[in-house]
């Protein structure tokens, strides 16, 4: 007999589509030398030792990187908390890096040491990614409770700067560090070259995993965040067409999207998560990604391959809220499903700071 | 009798008969052609060659990539995708071996022709050394 139901049925998927981790990223800890106040993975030091049992060992580390390695893993990325706070780092980075992946290292570069600079040497990542918080001791107190990490950084930064990876410099913009965007660029470029770059993460969000940090209490207000997005983004166009920049020929538009929306593809999340990325956290769980933590399975109970292969049977996602599904703004907010959940505590929230955001970008595109 | 290192030393010269009709054409030759007509003279090709440890074969997904690592990452930091052919070259270069090892590996893997095979491996280890791939022996 015909299912009454065919006609409806035939969006329905006749096999699983193939899922593999070709992007992983590494949690190597969760624990830091310095406490920013953004920070949304460090955990209170009060529950230090405890991580440190839990964390994954420099062998167990190895063992996963063998196992991603086979699975299909190329592109690896290394970070934390501080990667280089562990005291088996040498070690561990070592036998990592011998499983043969594109490698990238994210470091806060205030605790690079001799023996690291010569393990680095050995083995140098394809990329580095540093992070920078300011252009001031004063100002790195400010953010990250240490004064005397500013000149460790500065320090560190000449050092990773002697190794043939190509150095990628990032930053996060709260309250207080908000006047130091254009200093840092400024000391990037005369005291690392030229050529240095700074990045900054668009949108800060709340702590996710069980993090510390009080987001709400330093983080910029939308307003302030979407002039310094957009007054950046001015910079680079000056920095391209110099003397001939005119604000009045400036148009803020919408990037041509038309070619995804010619060829959906099938995600779990809306984005490369769990699809073709994952993260393993610093004891051991395997996640669509860093923030991510409503989904997890622990790769040590079994293998990463059959953690990888069941986990899209443990996304349960709700639908998406009123809100947002009647929203105009859909198609440009940055909202995601784990921005939501680290937003409002539930996957299925509408976060109120996100969509202040959105309406400023909304109101530019109307101008 | 002189022992087998000074036999190595000792500066040798061999002369090989060609026809003149076969010389005559050369200039028109390609490279694998030229080959193929030395070959068949009795000269023997005598060099060895041997992959860089600048390079990691990796497989991912269905892919053969050649992974750039170490400090040879200053001239290239990336990877190099590479055909099943490329990929069956490459693993013979692990050690020491002449071209016509590694004709040998091509036709015993893909059923070609001696003169497919010799054309693909001049191929292949001219741009590996054009790209310092290889250590020439
Ligand atoms: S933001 Fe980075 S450097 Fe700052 S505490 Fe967190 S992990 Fe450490
Ligand atoms: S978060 Fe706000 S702006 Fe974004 S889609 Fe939902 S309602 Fe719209
Ligand atoms: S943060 Fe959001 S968009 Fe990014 S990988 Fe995670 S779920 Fe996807």
């Amino acid at each position: 007999m015909e299912c009454p139901n065919a006609d409806h049925m035939t969006h329905l998927l006749k096999k699983e589509p193939s899922r593999i981790p070709i992007n992983g990223t590494f949690e190597l800890t969760i624990r830091c030398n310095l406490h920013c106040k953004m920070c949304m993975f460090r955990h209170d030091d009060s529950e230090n030792t405890d991580i440190v049992h839990r964390e994954l060992t420099a062998d167990q580390w190895i063992k996963l990187a063998n196992e991603v390695s086979r699975a299909g893993t190329f592109s690896l990325l290394l970070t934390g908390g501080e990667p280089m706070l562990r005291s088996d780092f040498c070690e561990l980075y070592e036998g990592i890096y011998k499983q043969g992946f594109i490698l990238t290292l994210y470091t806060n570069a205030t605790l690079v040491t001799p023996r690291i600079m010569e393990t680095l040497r050995r083995y140098p990542p394809h990329r580095i990614g540093i992070t920078i918080y300011g252009a001031s001791s004063e100002t790195y107190e400010r953010v990250c409770a240490d004064a005397s990490s500013f000149d460790r950084m500065r320090e560190g930064v000449k050092q990773l700067r002697s190794l043939p990876s190509i150095l990628d410099f990032r930053t996060t913009v709260i309250n207080d560090n908000y006047a130091d965007v254009d200093a840092i660029e400024t000391m990037l470029r005369t005291e690392f070259g030229e050529s240095c770059r700074l990045t900054q993460a668009r949108m800060v969000n709340r702590s996710v995993r069980g993090a510390c940090a009080d987001v709400d209490a330093c983080r910029l207000e939308p307003e302030d965040n979407v002039r310094l997005a957009l007054r950046r983004s001015i910079n680079i166009i000056k920095s391209y067409v110099g003397d001939r920049y005119d604000e009045k020929y400036l148009a803020i538009r919408l990037a041509d999207n038309s070619d995804a929306e010619k060829h959906p593809r099938l995600t779990l999340f809306g984005c490369d998560a769990g699809m073709d990325s994952y993260a393993i956290s610093w004891d051991g769980k395997l996640l669509g990604c860093q923030m991510m933590g409503a989904f997890a399975l622990d790769v040590l109970d079994g293998s990463f391959t059959s953690a990888w292969k069941r986990f899209p049977g443990i996304v349960k996602l709700p639908p998406l809220n009123e809100t947002c599904q009647a929203c105009e703004s859909l198609g440009i907010c940055n909202c995601c499903w784990a921005s939501r959940l680290a937003e409002t505590g539930d996957l299925g929230g509408c976060p109120e700071y996100v969509c202040r955001d959105t309406a400023i970008v909304r109101a530019l595109l109307n101008k | 009798m002189k022992n087998q290192e000074e036999l190595t030393k000792h500066p040798s010269i061999s002369f090989i008969a060609c026809e003149a009709e076969a010389l005559n054409n050369m200039a028109s030759l390609s490279d694998a052609e030229l080959k193929l007509v030395l070959e068949k003279m009795g000269y023997r090709f005598t060099k060895k060659f041997c992959a860089s440890p600048n390079y990691l074969h990796r497989r991912v997904a269905d892919m053969d990539v050649l992974l750039s690592i170490g400090g040879n990452i200053v001239n290239f930091n990336g990877y190099i995708e590479m055909n099943r052919s490329a990929a069956v070259l490459w693993d013979k270069l692990q050690q020491e071996c002449s071209a016509a090892d590694m004709e040998q590996a091509l036709q015993d893997e893909f059923n070609i022709s001696h003169e497919k095979a010799v054309e693909d491996v001049l191929d292949f280890l001219k741009f590996l050394q054009e790209n310092n791939m290889v250590t020439v022996i």
